[in-house]
């Protein structure tokens, strides 16, 4: 007897197995997959696919049959519900009702996976676990507008039936994987890493709360994927799962090595640092023309002596060298530099630091300084990924610098500004003292010049890197002394580029203050130094209305020069610190980024590394991992039958539930792997299955000791006893899969179905949502973002708030947008019964279904009979029939006592047999 | 007070008045009061004993958001009034660590004794301070977070940063409801204060327990309104989903989530009966009005909450938050303290007359009224002339009355300036587990397991405090 049938065993006698295992890393979940052989069962010719084979042996092993097969219109409403999320159309259910063809079935099954309607549905499911919002979640909530586009393509991915290995890794590592795919696919996978950037923000500045939201990060990343909590481990080991902290700093470390978009928060009320969709060579061409175009405009503006509107767009893209991304950040309480920025000791972003230089950048408001003192300092980050030490053209470094006169007088030491990998000897060095320029290189130490003091410099350097050789000029327009040529190392480490301003000092030594701003490093050559931008739109000509200017200029800097996403990209990679008990500001010992010790304990291989998501891409989704698949497959499982495999589909750990058919789990997985992660593929293994087509019910009266009265004035009160605990048979029939288990409508599927039914139901994507044009953001914890944008799209496109639920999806038990929802409840409360009762909407779609059945049935004899099929895929039963007619003709006696208009009864009485079938249990439920 | 309204002589009558009324939906009514001699059966929010016996069966929570001055309230500082306009030094100034010279700032509101007990009370809330012998003030209340946000989500949740289950919650968990028609957790707020709906929200707690939000105003919960011109079309429409219904049970009779369904819109069916009748004020008395200073046709302001809560405590509602304002022009003085002025006078009465009215109906024998903020205000500023305070989590006052709680006392002392708590602190968490306690809990054993740990209310820390209980 292996292990997993002795557990299997001994949860089918209802012994709760804890896991005994002195080790908890032997734990079933983090064993290998296996293939289990197909088990042995008596009744094979039950059997459709592999599926049954297990479910059908634990059943005889139960000494249970399988339910039988439902009938075609219940089979019909059920793979509608389960793939798409709405009820099928009655054209649908006749077509398949009458069809006698041996593959009817596989049709309707191919038919509804091939519907755009399916992505709508599934990706609600992913977008579940993975808390998707369209705001951030901090004190004043503020929207992200561009959202939508993560939400998109979490969709399109389903539709595409896309791998889900590559579904992963696209939302792991896209921005990198995209520098290395055609162009055409560069938007959308740098898009999927919507799902790292969405990660909740916390505080009032959310930047100074950023270990949160990284602790959000992998939560999150934790729950969805590996079905593990990982957050415990931020504090302390992990109590029952085999998660150090160690572990946890070790991925702490790779989402450190991230820079996150930012969505404004209440201290800083602009989003930036969003990520272009297209590629950065084409990204930072149109980039400069746009700010060139902004700058003639504030240049204009300028000349008017009208105030232009404030805020600099910058993407994630950029090396932020001009430090405008850092000016709202300087503003937080905690005055820090955000990302891509690392850096130590007294620097500050000011307007005094702004150059007058713009052969670089053509608009800005602020540089960095640095205090005269006599601690040392460091402010450096990573060049982009493909800045690596392989690059062989030639990298373009510009650089403004001035020494202020003040406060120089005792100074002794200097700055020293470098490019290199960051450890070891970099390519070159420059020393700016007080009193000159140094440049040293390739073992070559020489004067470039003095410095003029209290007078802004302007630094350039190209470095070949194909011929080893720099070249360069330093000096302000008009006085430039050119740099000859020097050699550079010709070895160059594979790491990847750093470029860096830190203290040359002996110790003791007072430093003198420096300025400095733009700071770039790209590969086009670079324009002379120059106080006029280099490439000026022409904007200049004429009498042009500075309110005209201001509005376009406030137009161009909310559309940004190229459509952008809330995304992640590359950061400067460094390793984390153990933080004492979670404390940020109490870091211990430094923890090499790598994986899950369980997992296979990977660190990141030396090298040209960025900040190891791309690796963790693969650890997450190589087939040695045993979590990934099985996480995957439960979920498709659970979404069709109500329960998972494992009842704990968030939680594989220790502390999470056995599986109920291990080897079920396991072969589903290795199915799916070995089927290229097609999630298309699993619901045609799971609903061509004989198990999936079984009624959901017991036939009426095999319920021992239920006495039923038919329909009528007798109320079926159930004594005590059988209403507190379902019966016995159901327990166990629930954990056998058989008979199929009944399930609410989620709260999307309701709205959706009454707004399909009423013919009501607006096909279209929804793409972004109206929110308020981020110049008019004011947002705080006083006066939050707080809205709903009502349409009739489907629901998956209605917006949702983290701090304010959405009124419908909080009544109906939608999915938390604070943390990874699994499963959805089901609770019955009285206030969705005054919904059903009251609610505009359900008035509105009611009198919408009322005239889409006078319109469809033009002879009033057939209106009951259209309206029970709309809602109900079926036509009514007799005794139903004379019910509603009953019904109708009460209600249209009663209106007319009423002194309503008696033209109005007709359509009244079906607009109110539509809200009777609408809060029927038939409609809310799936059999 | 009866505490079965099962078998409630005046709901039975209620209910039987009709079925004489109209015999369009006797389904339904018979089937109430067959329930009404049955039990519960397995309602989620059937009452349920707690861990111990306790005087206090149901709460009210009456929250002042922003942050009230607790120098300028219940806690007399006469050094303070002594030492305005010297300097103090502390070592942390909102949120920033340091050396700091702050300005001793002189209250507005000037103290004196009040009741048989004694207590001193400033003269901003002349009217609570009728009622101390009932109260037990505590001055040295202390919070974890400087910010609103925070601070508020804390002393509703025992969670600082994240989204957790309210108190509110938590108390409807344990205790379940004892009234069918009516959810067991009910919040009067005109606006919605900081952090939004996560302060009373049942989070990971079955969706039951969550708050119901009641705005004051002419619709006061979401669809309770018929919008069917009459209540006989309603009825038709009702007892027409009832048979449905029923037709369809037939076949399915083992599924609980059909009947709760069934049974949920007999409830909202009860909701939309009872909840206008609790709204509607006729049947009060000129002088109950006039105790919680109640204008009458008024259905504005902290009196009509007030006076809400007691109608909602009386049938059998378990928990009812009172939040007086939002998330703006509330006591949060940083500009003034006189703005606290017409904020009190908006609660004052209100409060002293909802104690009286529960005193009188000896409901405050069974009744536990809690009175809080999210934090108190600085007791000195970093300018000398500042007319307001700043956020002061460090020490602040908050007050316990009604079942259980040791009256007429004070518990807790904050040092001579009222910047740090003194002697005896009551954390967040240690209010929290009082309260439950009061109710019977061992805040450790209520417990909820979700995401493979088990959740309390207290997080990993409170104890309860021996000294605020009878």
């Amino acid at each position: 007897m292996t292990r997993s049938t002795i557990i299997a065993t001994l949860t089918l006698l209802g012994v709760r197995l804890v896991a005994a295992d002195a080790e908890s890393n032997r734990h079933w979940a983090f064993q290998p997959v296996q293939d289990p052989p197909l088990p042995k069962v008596k009744r094979l010719d039950w059997c459709q696919t592999s599926v049954d084979r297990f479910i059908l042996a634990r059943l005889e092993a139960a000494n249970r049959a399988p339910a039988s097969e439902a009938d075609r219109r219940t089979l019909i409403r059920r793979a509608s519900f389960d793939l798409t999320g709405l009820p099928p159309t009655t054209q649908e259910v006749e077509a398949f009702a009458a069809d006698n063809g041996p593959d009817a079935w596989a049709k309707v099954v191919d038919r509804l996976l091939d519907s755009p309607r399916y992505g709508e549905h599934w990706g609600r499911h992913w977008l579940d676990v993975v808390r998707y919002a369209d705001t951030a979640g901090e004190t004043a909530d503020y929207p992200v507008p561009v959202a939508w586009r993560y939400r998109d393509y979490v969709i399109a991915s389903f539709n595409a039936d896309k791998p889900y290995d590559v579904f992963l890794r696209e939302q792991v590592a896209g921005d990198i994987l995209a520098r290395q795919e055609p162009a055409s696919d560069y938007a959308e996978k740098v898009t999927a890493t919507g799902y790292l950037a969405i990660s909740r923000r916390f505080g009032f500045d959310s930047e100074n709360y950023h270990h949160l939201t990284i602790q959000d990060t992998i939560d999150t990343l934790g729950q969805s994927i590996l079905g593990l909590t990982l957050g415990c481990a931020r504090c302390h080991a992990h109590k029952y799962d085999p998660v150090s902290m160690r572990d946890y700093y070790a991925l702490y470390g790779i989402f450190e090595s991230t820079r996150y978009a930012f969505p404004g928060s209440e201290q800083k009320q602009k989003y930036r640092a969003l990520v272009p969709l297209v590629p950065p060579d084409e990204a930072r061409t149109r980039w400069r023309s746009y700010e060139s175009e902004v700058a003639g405009m504030a240049a204009m503006l300028d000349k008017a002596k009208k105030p232009g509107p404030s805020g600099v767009l910058r993407s994630l893209d950029d090396l932020d060298g001009d430090f405008e991304m850092q000016a709202p950040a300087a503003g937080g309480s905690k005055g820090v530099l955000v990302p891509p920025w690392v850096y130590d000791g007294p620097i500050a972003v000011t307007s005094e630091a702004q150059s007058p230089f713009k052969n670089l950048y053509a608009f800005g408001k602020v540089g960095a300084s640095v205090a005269s003192t006599t601690n040392a300092y460091r402010l450096h980050q990573a060049l982009y990924p493909d800045r690596n030490g392989r690059f062989s053209g030639v990298l373009y470094v510009n650089l403004d610098f001035r020494i202020p006169t003040h406060g120089t007088t005792a100074a002794r030491g200097g700055h020293r500004f470098w490019l290199g990998s960051g450890s070891g000897r970099p390519l070159f060095e420059v020393r700016i003292t007080p009193s000159e320029i140094l440049l040293q290189a390739g073992g070559r130490m020489e004067t470039v010049r003095k410095v003029d003091p209290d007078r802004w410099h302007n630094l350039q350097l190209a470095l070949d890197l194909e011929r080893h050789r720099l070249t360069g000029s330093a000096g302000n327009p008009g006085a430039v002394t050119a740099i000859g040529e020097f050699e550079i190392a010709a070895e160059v480490s594979r790491q990847r580029l750093m470029v860096g301003l830190d203290s040359m000092a002996s110790v003791g030594d007072e430093l003198p203050p420096i300025l400095v701003d733009n700071l770039g490093v790209q590969a086009a050559p670079l324009a002379p130094v120059s106080t006029s931008p280099t490439a000026f739109a022409s904007h200049a000509d004429g009498d042009v209305d500075p309110g005209e200017i201001r509005r376009r200029m406030e137009s161009l800097l909310a559309e940004g020069p190229f459509a952008m996403a809330y995304a992640v990209s590359e950061g400067t990679p460094r390793d984390a610190r153990l933080q004492w008990r979670g404390d940020p500001d109490r870091p211990t010992d430094e923890v090499p980024r790598g994986f899950l010790e369980v997992l296979g304990g990977d660190r990141l291989s030396d090298g040209d590394s960025g900040s190891g998501r791309r690796e963790l891409a693969e650890w997450l989704t190589r087939s040695s991992n045993p979590l990934t698949a099985r996480v995957m497959v439960n979920r498709i499982w659970l979404y069709h039958f109500g329960r998972g495999l494992v009842t704990t589909p968030n939680d594989f750990g220790t502390r999470g539930q056995l599986p109920s058919h291990p080897e079920l789990l396991d072969h589903l997985a290795t199915t799916f792997v070995r089927g290229g992660w097609s999630v298309k593929s699993m619901h045609r293994l799971i609903l061509l299955s004989a198990v999936y087509r079984q009624r959901s019910q017991e036939i009426a009266g095999s319920n021992a000791g239920e006495s039923m009265s038919p329909a009528g004035d007798c109320p079926i009160v159930p004594s005590e006893g059988t209403v507190a605990r379902p019966p016995e048979t159901a327990v166990v029939g629930s954990e056998l899969f058989s008979p199929f288990p009944r399930r609410r409508l989620r709260a999307e599927e309701i709205r959706d179905s009454i707004l399909a039914v009423s013919g009501g139901l607006d096909a279209g994507r929804a793409g972004g949502h109206p929110f308020p044009a981020p110049t008019s953001w004011g947002y705080t914890q006083h006066g939050p973002f707080s809205a709903t944008y009502d349409h009739r799209r489907r629901s998956v496109y209605l917006m949702t708030q983290r701090l304010k639920r959405h009124p419908f999806l909080a009544l109906f038990d939608g999915a938390d947008p604070n943390a990874s929802t699994a499963e959805r409840r089901t609770t019955t409360v009285p206030t969705q019964a005054l919904f059903f009762l009251n609610d505009p909407f359900v008035h509105e779609m009611s009198a919408l279904f009322a005239s889409r059945v006078r319109a469809s049935a033009p002879n009033p004899i057939n209106r009951i009979d259209a309206a029970f099929r709309y809602t109900l895929a079926r036509p009514p039963e007799a005794e139903e029939w004379q019910e509603a007619e009953r019904f109708l003709t009460h209600y249209r006696e009663a209106w007319s006592r009423s002194q309503m208009e008696s033209a109005e009864a007709e359509d009244a009485s079906y607009a109110a047999l539509a809200r009777v079938l609408f809060a029927g249990n038939e409609f809310l439920t799936v059999d | 007070m009866n505490s079965h309204r099962a078998f409630d002589p005046a709901r039975r009558g209620f209910l039987r008045s009709l079925v004489g009324g109209s015999m369009l939906f006797p389904g339904i009514v018979s089937r109430l009061l067959a329930e009404d001699q049955a039990g519960v059966g397995t309602d989620p929010l059937a009452p349920r004993a707690p861990h111990f016996s306790a005087r206090a069966k149901r709460v009210i929570f009456l929250y002042m958001s922003g942050g009230v001055s607790h120098v300028d309230s219940w806690d007399p500082k006469p050094r303070l009034f002594a030492d305005a306009g010297k300097t103090v030094e502390v070592d942390e100034f909102q949120g920033r660590k340091g050396a700091f010279k702050m300005f001793a700032k002189r209250p507005q509101w000037e103290f004196s004794r009040h009741g048989q007990c004694g207590t001193e009370v400033s003269s901003l809330f002349p009217r609570m301070a009728e009622c101390v012998d009932d109260l037990c003030v505590i001055r040295s209340m202390t919070s974890d977070h400087t910010n609103h946000y925070e601070a508020t989500l804390g002393i509703h949740t025992g969670s600082f940063t994240f989204a957790r289950p309210s108190i509110g919650s938590w108390v409807s968990y344990g205790l379940g409801t004892e009234n069918r028609n009516l959810p067991s957790f009910v919040v009067i707020a005109p606006k919605t204060p900081y952090a939004g709906s996560q302060v009373w929200s049942g989070d990971f707690l079955p969706g039951e327990h969550q708050g119901t939000l009641v705005v004051p105003g002419t619709e006061p919960v979401a669809n309770l309104r018929r919008r069917v011109a009459t209540t006989e079309l309603q009825a038709l429409e009702l007892d027409a989903i009832g048979r449905m219904n029923r037709r369809h049970l037939l076949t399915r009779a083992e599924d609980p989530l059909l009947r709760a369904r069934l049974r949920s819109f007999e409830t909202a069916f009860g909701m939309q009966m009872e909840m206008p009748e609790i709204f509607d004020l006729s049947g009060e008395s000129d002088a109950t009005l006039a105790l919680y200073g109640l204008e009458r046709g008024s259905t504005q302001g902290f009196a009509w909450q007030c006076l809400m809560a007691r109608r909602l405590a009386e049938r059998g509602v378990r928990f009812v938050e009172l939040i007086d304002v939002g998330s703006s022009d509330n006591w949060d003085a940083h500009g003034d303290m006189l703005t606290h002025a017409p904020l009190a006078k908006n609660v004052d009465l209100a409060i002293a007359g909802l104690l009286r009215d529960l005193k009188a109906r000896g409901m405050l024998e069974d009744t536990l009224v809690v009175w809080t903020t999210e934090f108190g205000r600085t007791p000195f500023n970093a300018a000398a002339d500042a007319k307001g305070r700043e956020h002061h989590h460090w020490a602040f006052s908050s007050w316990l009355a009604g079942a259980g709680v040791r009256a007429g006392t004070v518990y807790g002392e904050s040092d001579e300036h009222g910047i740090r708590v003194a002697r005896n602190p009551v954390h967040v968490h240690d209010f929290h587990a009082t309260i439950l306690h009061l109710l019977g809990f061992d805040h450790e054993r209520l417990t909820f397991r979700h995401t493979g740990r088990d959740y309390r209310l207290t997080d990993v820390a409170g104890e309860v405090v021996r000294g605020i209980m009878a």
